[in-house]
């Protein structure tokens, strides 16, 4: 199927990109993992940060950058916080509910790290009606929606084809559509999911990601991964800012508020330090029962805050405490634990969302948005209440900037948010100032990553079923050396353990491929065509193993790239804490940057932008 | 429910759904269970026997993730956020209809016994274990309902919207919204949109009510979105959702299914009563056989306290009046109607009372 537009991940970046594309005639298709209203999005609880006013503008823009500890790019900060009142306000005049106040103005809430209360929310279910509203737009603006579609693997606009070809698995229907499109925009989220205790949703794992990487496409600060200092300790669910922001403490085994000890701001400092406070009393014996026995907790406080007020403001947290301890959070004491929560890192994207090559060139037609994208508004670590804003703001831009590229564009429509798009480069300047001459790479470092498609597409379900391992067990495994080796804190030693373990799998994994690979090309040769296609992997409907051939290539690229990053970047910053180099070192003011060149891994620093010409 | 109300007016009514808060932290003895789990691969169906030891507290999609580790390594199942918002994972538990990821093992499991059957939310659309295809809830609202803010410069043009009731007098706005000059003119009260907006479309009051079963019912869901809109100050549509209303939801049996299952307290039933309300009162001032039958039982039982068959028959049409006319003497002649036997209503100021009273309390 041909399209002017492809999207891949149907969140509120996908969605919002897919209502300006369409509503300039782009033929538009979003293809998604899950229903559209399933994405991760929907489960955002805190609420969104809107600049109160234009003074507020600049303070909003100054905490961003502190928060980012000097790799936030100060451009892409100034343009999502500029624009983020008409963005929002667009969803709230076409469906989307903000609480108001009687006053008539928004009403709005403390989050970390903000000195002002800013962040703007809907009971404690923001982005399911920011969703919501995005979903019915971009249907109503005549965006095709194709769900249950899960992207096995791309082949980029190149010399020979000048169309990007989109290869997916219709999981419902058990069968392979391939999409071709002039451009194509990645906004399938994030990939915290690839950690063992985390708060993403099920399909959060950076798949698209890591086949990008794979075609030579480099990913960005991928060290950097915030941990959310509140999650359940059994499964790692958020319990979000929200409950802090109304008030909430966090008290250790003594009893004691401990945070007052780690940062003047107590609760509401940045959730990396939050974060890093609550590990550093649980190393410490400070931590209390997380209900396995085993101290790995402290407890969130909220017996303070008047019952009808936590119904009132925090009902859906309510609930589900509720619901997942059986507590009563207004009487009693919730154990939580940080949880893998967001990841700084992804695309490297220049100033109109467009995705940038090894030599930091924009590919041609590749643009990305949301989590998925790093525009640098986050730098080390991310601001509560921003990751909405840059959903909402980048999923705008980014179908701007191609419907510019596509010279179709009528942006002033009143259908569309007016975004001040004075951020669009000239030809010449659409990149990234250069790095500071850090360049790493690693010695004989030959990454030779899994190759799926011909495993998927042609080897025989019911055979596959016989020989294969479990590869879930597999996954756990990644799983756990990600964890190990680049957690809250990490060091050089950690890191090593993990690499290492982490390259014994992938070896082990590549002869596992290659060996499925020989006997389905074997099974080809011999056997009649007809038959393959009706027998593959790919034609069942929902086959377990075929989901996790693919979730095992993910866990496997992403956590290799993530430890390699974390190794080279030899200092602490904010979300990247080693215990070996505990200072921050001004060398690596710098955007790591990842990239595959053959079968070598190459790692070099790019510079930020920090608004100082 | 309605003191509920009072008590926590904004929340999503968890006291109904979710288990009390009450002393079972000390509730962690693990035993083990039986699992009778519904399998299709494709071509067969079967049930599966799984033997598994969990925790009261456990949810059922925790049960399955520890099921597919340990003994069935091919077993299917949709989910995706783990904690209720996503609405993925709605599965049969003994026939309840769930959500997988909030349903706890110590509310299923009755006393004394050990088995617990689950089965797929839709056992008719299974595409693999308890995978359901879900496309015609998706239609029911995707495709009947047109789920999304409608205004002048939308693509999908309505006829200008009918001069809405009174009751309502947020909804006087007759440009653009996109054009509004501020926000706040057009932003609608949340309360009135009754929490439908937080519909997670799990699906589960589709697939047990039974009025969608004999067909011509978009389902609760569908209707509650639709209730959102018809009171969203955003959309000028309104006498078009109202007619679509009174087109589709007659057909609502009034099982209160959907009330007693919605995983959010949502009470779509309530909104479809809105809907037809509303839609009742807007035709008020039409002819219509249907609008003057109901208006014939009504009177009728206020007059005489009964149902009056001549009465309701004549007030209904003229027309069919004369054209049932041979049928009703016949069945006199034949004696299945009695004109002398109906019966005297001796208190009938106290149903006028009954009448009056649910005529207000509608609700």
């Amino acid at each position: 199927m041909d399209f002017d537009l492809i999207i891949i991940g149907a969140g509120l970046a996908g969605c919002c990109a897919g209502i300006t594309a369409a509503q300039n005639n782009l033929r538009t298709a979003v293809i998604s993992k899950v229903h559209p209203l399933r994405s991760h999005s929907v489960a955002a609880q805190g609420g969104i940060n809107i600049p109160i006013d234009e003074q507020d503008i600049e303070l909003h823009i100054r905490e961003t950058l502190a928060s980012g500890s000097g790799i936030a790019d100060a451009d892409a900060v100034s343009f999502i916080v500029k624009n983020a009142q008409q963005s929002v306000e667009f969803l709230q005049k076409c469906g989307s509910l903000l609480q108001i106040e009687q006053s008539g103005e928004l009403a709005r809430r403390n989050f970390g790290g903000q000195k002002v209360a800013r962040t703007c929310y809907y009971k404690d279910r923001t982005g399911l009606s920011l969703l919501n509203t995005a979903y019915e737009q971009a249907l109503r603006a005549g965006v095709q929606f194709f769900d249950e579609c899960e992207v096995f693997d791309i082949q980029l606009k190149s010399a020979e084809n000048n169309l990007h070809t989109i290869k997916t698995w219709k999981k419902d229907k058990g069968k392979i559509l391939n999409f071709t499109s002039e451009f194509l925009l990645i906004a399938n989220g994030g990939y915290a999911g690839i950690y063992p205790r985390n708060s993403n949703c099920l399909g959060n794992i950076g798949n698209i990601q890591s086949i990008l990487f794979q075609k030579g496409i480099p990913l960005i600060d991928l060290e950097f991964v915030q941990f959310h200092p509140t999650g359940l300790t059994r499964s790692g669910i958020l319990l979000s800012e929200a409950a802090r922001g109304e008030g909430g403490y966090l008290l250790n085994s003594q009893g004691r508020r401990f945070m007052t000890d780690y940062d003047e701001r107590a609760e509401l400092a940045p959730r990396d330090i939050v974060a890093r406070a609550i590990f550093t009393e649980i190393e410490q014996g400070r931590g209390v029962d997380s209900g396995d026995g085993r101290k790995t907790a402290v407890h969130l406080d909220l017996r303070h805050i008047s019952r009808d007020k936590i119904l009132e403001k925090l009902p859906e947290i309510y609930d589900l405490v509720l619901n997942f301890t059986g507590k009563d959070l207004s009487q009693e004491l919730i154990e939580v634990a940080p949880t893998a929560h967001y990841s700084m890192g992804g695309l490297p994207v220049n100033a109109n969302g467009q995705v940038l090559g090894p030599s930091l060139t924009p590919v041609d037609g590749l643009f990305a948005a949301g989590e998925a994208a790093c525009m640098s508004l986050h730098g080390a670590n991310r601001l509560g209440g921003n990751s909405l804003l840059e959903t909402i703001v980048g999923g705008f831009l980014a179908g701007s900037s191609i419907c510019l590229s596509k010279k179709k564009a009528d942006l002033t429509t009143p259908l569309l948010p007016s975004l001040t798009l004075d951020r669009f480069l000239a030809e010449a300047e659409k990149t990234r100032p250069e790095g500071n001459g850090i360049f790493s790479q690693k010695e004989n470092c030959n990454l030779t990553l899994p190759q799926l498609t011909t495993i998927l597409t042609q080897f025989p379900a019911q055979e596959f079923a016989q020989i294969a391992p479990n590869f879930s067990f597999i996954i756990e495994e990644i799983k756990q050396s990600l964890a190990n080796g680049a957690g809250i804190f990490r060091d050089q030693s950690r890191l090593a353990d993990s690499a290492s373990k982490l390259e014994r799998i992938n070896a082990s994994i590549n002869q596992i491929f290659s060996q499925l690979e020989e006997r389905a090309t074997a099974k080809a040769s011999t056997d009649t065509t007809s038959r393959q296609s009706t027998d593959s992997l790919l034609a069942q409907p929902y086959l377990p193993a075929a989901q996790e051939l693919l979730d095992l290539r993910c866990h496997l690229i992403l956590s290799q790239l993530i430890i390699e990053s974390a190794d080279a970047r030899k200092e602490s910053r904010a979300a990247h804490q080693r215990s070996d180099f505990p200072t921050t070192d001004t060398n690596f003011q710098a955007h790591s940057l990842i990239y595959l060149e053959g079968s070598k891994l190459m790692i070099k620093y790019t510079g930020v932008n920090n608004g100082q010409e | 429910m309605d003191k509920n109300n009072k008590t926590m007016p904004t929340t999503t009514q968890s006291t109904i759904n979710t288990p009390q808060a009450v002393s079972h932290t000390q509730e962690s003895a693990t035993r083990e269970i039986v699992l009778q789990i519904y399998r299709f691969d494709g071509r067969n169906s079967r049930y599966s026997l799984v033997k598994v030891t969990a925790a009261p507290n456990d949810s059922l999609l925790d049960i399955f993730h520890k099921v597919k580790a340990t003994t069935l390594p091919d077993f299917a199942y949709r989910y995706s956020c783990r904690h209720g918002i996503c609405g993925s994972c709605a599965i049969r538990i003994d026939n309840i209809p769930v959500l997988a990821c909030k349903a706890r093992l110590r509310d299923y499991l009755r006393p004394g016994t050990t088995h617990l059957r689950i089965d797929p939310l839709a056992p008719q659309q299974v595409l693999r274990d308890l995978i359901c295809d879900e496309s015609s809830y998706r239609k029911s609202i995707e495709t009947i309902i047109k789920p999304y803010i409608i205004n002048f410069l939308g693509k999908n043009l309505c006829p200008p919207a009918a001069t809405p009731p009174t009751k309502q007098p947020h909804r006087q706005i007759e440009q653009s919204i996109y054009a509004a000059a501020s926000l706040q003119e057009i932003l609608p009260d949340p309360d009135l949109l009754k929490n439908t907006e937080g519909c997670i479309n799990c699906g589960i009051c589709y697939y047990t009510c039974p009025a969608v079963v004999e067909g011509e019912f978009p389902g609760p869901a569908a209707a509650a979105k639709l209730f959102r809109f018809t009171v969203d100050s955003r959309d000028n549509c309104y006498s078009e959702r109202l007619k679509l209303a009174d087109q589709l939801l007659w057909n609502c049996v009034k099982c209160m299914k959907c009330v007693e299952l919605c995983p959010r307290g949502l009470k779509p039933y309530y909104r479809i009563q809105d809907l037809l309300n509303s839609a009742y009162s807007n035709r008020l001032n039409e002819h219509s056989s249907d609008l003057s039958h109901a208006k014939g039982v009504e009177e009728s039982i206020f007059l005489t306290g009964q149902l009056n068959d001549i009465y309701v028959g004549a007030r209904t049409s003229i027309f069919t009046f004369i054209k049932m006319l041979p049928t009703g003497i016949k069945s006199v002649l034949k004696g299945n109607y009695n004109f002398f036997a109906i019966y005297k209503v001796k208190n009938k100021r106290s149903i006028r009372r009954l009448l009056k009273r649910g005529s207000k309390n509608e609700q």
